[in-house]
């Protein structure tokens, strides 16, 4: 679905979307400029250092591991999927433990456009948006409203205007949503959801909760890995 | 639809005695504001000579986008079911008559009709199908669709220049706008614009048109003679939400609803400054301003109310209670 909206969103602006399914050993591929995948952290760091070698973006949308934040921070690498740190703030600020567990996405959620994006999933596959269905959405929109805006597509390019101050998105979860630039990681709400008696789950805490004079910027980053545990990105 | 227009008419058969009174005042050339309420599935009809309410008319679902026909003889009201993306019995514009305050007809649009736009002839109509991603257009003479148009995703906002030539459509999840030739119905070009764009409004010379960006919490400014943009400025340095926007009828002030952060800024549409910041009820969403331009009137989502604020002082001078989930403001002459 990604895909298709941003072939109707390039076709607008006179544009083109291809997707190609890739393997690891593709990333070398001439005029490639963005991968999006995976996961599992042993092929997500392996992509991310592909990627820096061959100079193309990878936008990790689904390895939550730390380690590829910190240490091991690729300046290519861009990570929509939230980290482990992230889960574990938003779990502990919603001060619910035992069986909660946090989200990037419910299909349930409805406020900021999250029910147009979900109605729309629905409709196309017939089952509700997950996260990760929601991080490989998001990611796909983050690379072509890019490249209409910075008016280019090389890697190079795309880099440059993902680490912008002022460059944001919208994910439909109301913030307006950036990445770090010191690990890289998409500044972004999480949802805390607990099981219910019928087997199924509800969304029961959005996280963080902004203090009345806080910018969504200062609240979000509340969330991880904080400014100064790591040199920047890669550099 | 005509199951529609007659079951209206069996609602307004209670309301009116409160009517009668209502239509004698319209005849002194008293003026109105038509509040549509989401939740209520309803219009609440104020007498704005004594701000009080003076009528409540049923429409057949939930009651968004709501607009004065040019001649001020009719208002218009987008109605939807409560089920996306398909094309329900309730899904239409329901058109009531000022004079005699009863829903005279309901012309289809697509799914899920939000927001739409009136030519200044009064003719035509273009509306947004959210769901569908398409602007649709009406003849309001006969009901008959004229066209329907592919434009961004998720379209929302619709704005038509004074005189009359371009429609302009607002897509919140592609962050654009698209305009629409209204001579050819064809979408001519599109624009980028800030994160999520809501509402289009242009200037009364029609050289500018402003969008507010909900996400991006700011306005931006087209040129609309190059279809550039002039520039892209922030509410409360982009922590606002803006939704709603009304523009003096001098040009010179814009009023912008902040949906979720419970305020109407008040901005100088020359310099872009935030001349005032006012507390008024919760989530007001659509806004409206009286021709004379002394009052704006804002429809509170979730406090289910609408705020007067008097242009002079920027100060709510009264609070009035409507339907529940109230969603736009139309005022007529």
């Amino acid at each position: 679905m990604g895909v298709d909206e941003a072939k109707r969103a390039a076709e607008l602006f006179g544009g083109a979307v291809e997707q190609i399914p890739l393997q690891i050993g593709d990333l070398g591929r001439a005029q490639l400029s963005a991968v999006i995948g995976d996961d599992n952290g042993e092929t997500c760091a392996a992509l991310a250092r592909a990627a820096a070698r061959h100079r193309i973006l990878f936008m990790n949308v689904g390895c939550a591991d730390d380690a590829l934040r910190v240490r091991a921070c690729e300046t290519f690498t861009f990570h929509v999927a939230p980290s482990e740190a992230m889960f574990r703030d938003a779990l502990a600020q919603s001060g619910r433990r035992d069986r909660a567990s946090a989200t990037a996405w419910d299909g349930l959620l409805t406020r900021f456009g999250a029910d147009s994006l979900n109605q729309r999933f629905r409709a196309a596959f017939g089952q509700s948006m997950t996260s990760e269905a929601w991080t490989a959405w998001f990611a796909v929109k983050v690379l072509w409203e890019s490249s209409l805006r910075a008016k280019s597509s090389s890697a190079i390019a795309l880099r440059n205007y993902l680490e912008r101050d002022s460059t944001q998105f919208d994910g439909q979860k109301g913030a307006p949503l950036s990445f770090r630039t010191w690990d890289h990681q998409l500044r972004q709400p999480l949802y805390v959801v607990e099981p219910t008696p019928n087997g199924g789950a509800r969304v029961v805490a959005e996280l963080p909760v902004a203090g009345e004079t806080e910018s969504f910027r200062a609240a979000l980053d509340r969330l991880g890995t904080p400014q100064g545990s790591s040199a920047p990105c890669g550099r | 639809m005509r199951s529609l227009a007659v079951r209206a008419r069996l609602y307004v058969v209670q309301v009116a005695s409160v009517l009668l009174v209502a239509s004698s005042a319209a005849a002194q050339s008293a003026r109105f504001a038509f509040v549509s309420n989401e939740g209520s599935h309803d219009v609440t009809i104020i007498d704005l000579s004594s701000n009080k309410v003076v009528g409540t008319l049923a429409v057949a679902g939930r009651a968004r986008g709501i607009q004065v026909s040019p001649d001020q003889r009719r208002i218009y009201v987008a109605v939807s079911d409560d089920k996306p993306r398909t094309q329900g019995s309730a899904d239409a514009i329901a058109i009531i008559d000022v004079a005699s305050n009863k829903v005279v007809a309901a012309y289809p649009v697509g799914t899920n009709p939000e927001q739409f736009a009136v030519t200044p002839d009064g003719t035509r109509l273009y509306a947004s199908n959210e769901d569908g991603g398409t602007a649709t257009a009406i003849d309001l003479r006969t009901g008959k669709t004229l066209a329907t148009l592919v434009v961004g995703i998720e379209p929302e906002g619709v704005g038509i220049s004074p005189d009359g030539r371009w429609a302009y459509v607002t897509s919140e999840t592609s962050n654009s706008v698209s305009v629409i030739d209204t001579h050819s119905n064809k979408v001519v070009g599109n624009m980028l614009v800030d994160l999520r764009p809501r509402v289009v409004v242009f200037s009364p010379g029609g050289k500018r048109a402003f969008v507010t960006a909900e996400v991006g919490g700011s306005v931006t400014v087209i040129d609309t003679r190059t279809r550039e943009i002039l520039a892209t400025f922030p509410l409360a340095r982009g922590e606002e939400k803006p939704v709603g926007l009304a523009i003096s009828p001098d040009g010179k002030r814009l009023y912008v609803a902040g949906g979720h952060s419970d305020r109407l800024s008040v901005v100088d549409a020359r310099t872009y400054k935030t001349i005032a910041t006012i507390a008024v009820g919760k989530r007001p969403w659509g806004v409206a301003i009286t021709p004379d331009g002394r009052y704006v009137y804002t429809a509170n989502g979730l406090s289910n109310d609408v705020s007067i604020i008097d242009t002079r002082t920027n100060k709510v001078t009264g609070t009035i209670g409507v339907g529940t989930r109230p969603w736009g403001v139309a005022i007529a002459r």
